[in-house]
């Protein structure tokens, strides 16, 4: 028997509700399974501080900084219920792509706080990276549905210094120019700076992506052994957060 | 008796710089793309000068047991070590400073050399050293 048309809509919604929540558990798993590490060294169980993230060397647990631990196997995510290893160029694509995409997001709740991304269906990295994308275009969609403008673009200065001093601690009396923020800290950082950023050739060697921004800047994501993701500042034109930085 | 030269923005003496810069190894490799610009800009030095600077930057990367890599791009690998350059520091600082004098004494990209620790602890695919 042919089913009505409001039969039809109902099952669309329901369908549509369905890989919604389906979305929703992925992203959970995603993001469980990036807090996870089994490798990472911890406080012996049976300590006062048994169980929390330690710096591996016996000194005082640095829970702020957990994030920055390296990961055994990096680049591996599940995307579907399967495992993905990705390359450090597609590892890098995919953070910009989430950071930009959350960036986007959270300012369209701001205003419509029941606004949801679309439902997306991918089962690789690449796919993954695409609905990043989406999202992000949704949202800007959204926002001048609105009539709201995007978050407003600050140069790598404005984010990294602040009361005229510069973000993150030095670790292990490391080059001031070398900075150890917290995982928090770092997000922002790339949610900041993703926003209409446009990935560009870096070289083949450089074990990441570079991005410019639409002033010109560039900055690169490259998988680094102890700290995970690392943020590169390529291009800039300023006389302190400058290339090398 | 002269000063010692200070950076421009932290007012750090140059050879307390050097070391701070090598202290990062255990985390991270250096580049020579960071290496130039700090003695340019960082502490205003051009030509013969900063060819000096750059020697004992490797110098000292080099003393903490840092070696010649290039990045490891999409392989599995961090870093591939570059044999090329000598075994010896002396050779390996007068190859790197020749081949950068020879591409025009320009600000690098990250693409090109750094200096890594040969070793990381639970990281086995750190640096692939291949036989020259």
């Amino acid at each position: 028997m042919p089913l009505s048309p409001s039969q039809i809509r109902e099952l669309h919604d329901v369908r549509v509700g369905h890989a919604r929540i389906e979305l929703d558990v992925l992203r959970l798993r995603v993001r469980l399974l990036r807090r996870y590490d089994p490798n990472q060294p911890r406080v012996p169980a049976g300590s006062p501080e048994g169980g929390r993230w330690t710096d591996g060397g016996g000194g005082q647990p640095r829970e702020d900084y957990a994030q920055l631990r390296p990961r055994r196997v990096p680049g591996l995510r599940v995307i579907n219920g399967r495992g993905h290893q990705l390359t450090a160029g597609q590892e890098t694509r995919l953070v910009a792509a989430e950071a930009e995409a959350r960036s986007l997001t959270r300012e369209v709740q701001r205003r419509d706080p029941d606004w949801r991304p679309p439902a997306a269906v991918y089962s690789d990295p690449e796919g993954l990276i695409r609905a990043n994308q989406l999202t992000a275009q949704q949202a800007r969609l959204r926002l001048q549905e609105l009539g709201a403008s995007e978050p407003r673009q600050r140069s790598f200065q404005a984010e990294m210094i602040r009361d005229g001093r510069e973000i993150g601690i030095r670790h292990q009396r490391a080059s001031p120019r070398t900075r150890t923020v917290s995982d928090a800290e770092f997000n922002h950082l790339i949610e900041s700076f993703s926003l209409r950023a446009e990935l560009t050739n870096s070289p083949s060697r450089y074990g990441g992506s570079w991005f410019q921004r639409p002033d010109g800047s560039i900055f690169g994501l490259r998988r680094s052994d102890q700290s995970g993701i690392t943020l590169d500042i390529i291009r800039n034109d300023h006389p302190v957060i400058t290339t090398g930085y | 008796m002269s000063a010692e030269l200070r950076h421009r923005h932290y007012g750090t003496p140059v050879s307390e710089w050097l070391e701070q810069v090598a202290n990062e190894l255990p985390r991270d490799a250096v580049g020579l793309w960071q290496i130039v610009p700090d003695g340019r800009f960082g502490f205003g030095l051009e030509g013969d000068a900063l060819a000096e600077y750059i020697r004992r930057s490797i110098a000292v990367l080099l003393r903490r047991g840092a070696v010649p890599v290039v990045g490891g791009g999409d392989t599995d690998y961090y870093w591939i070590y570059q044999p090329q350059y000598g075994s010896r520091p002396g050779e390996i600082i007068e190859s790197v400073v020749r081949e950068w004098l020879s591409n025009g004494a320009r600000d690098e990209d990250p693409g090109g050399l750094w200096f890594a620790l040969p070793d990381h602890p639970g990281t086995p695919n750190y640096v692939l050293i291949r036989s020259s």
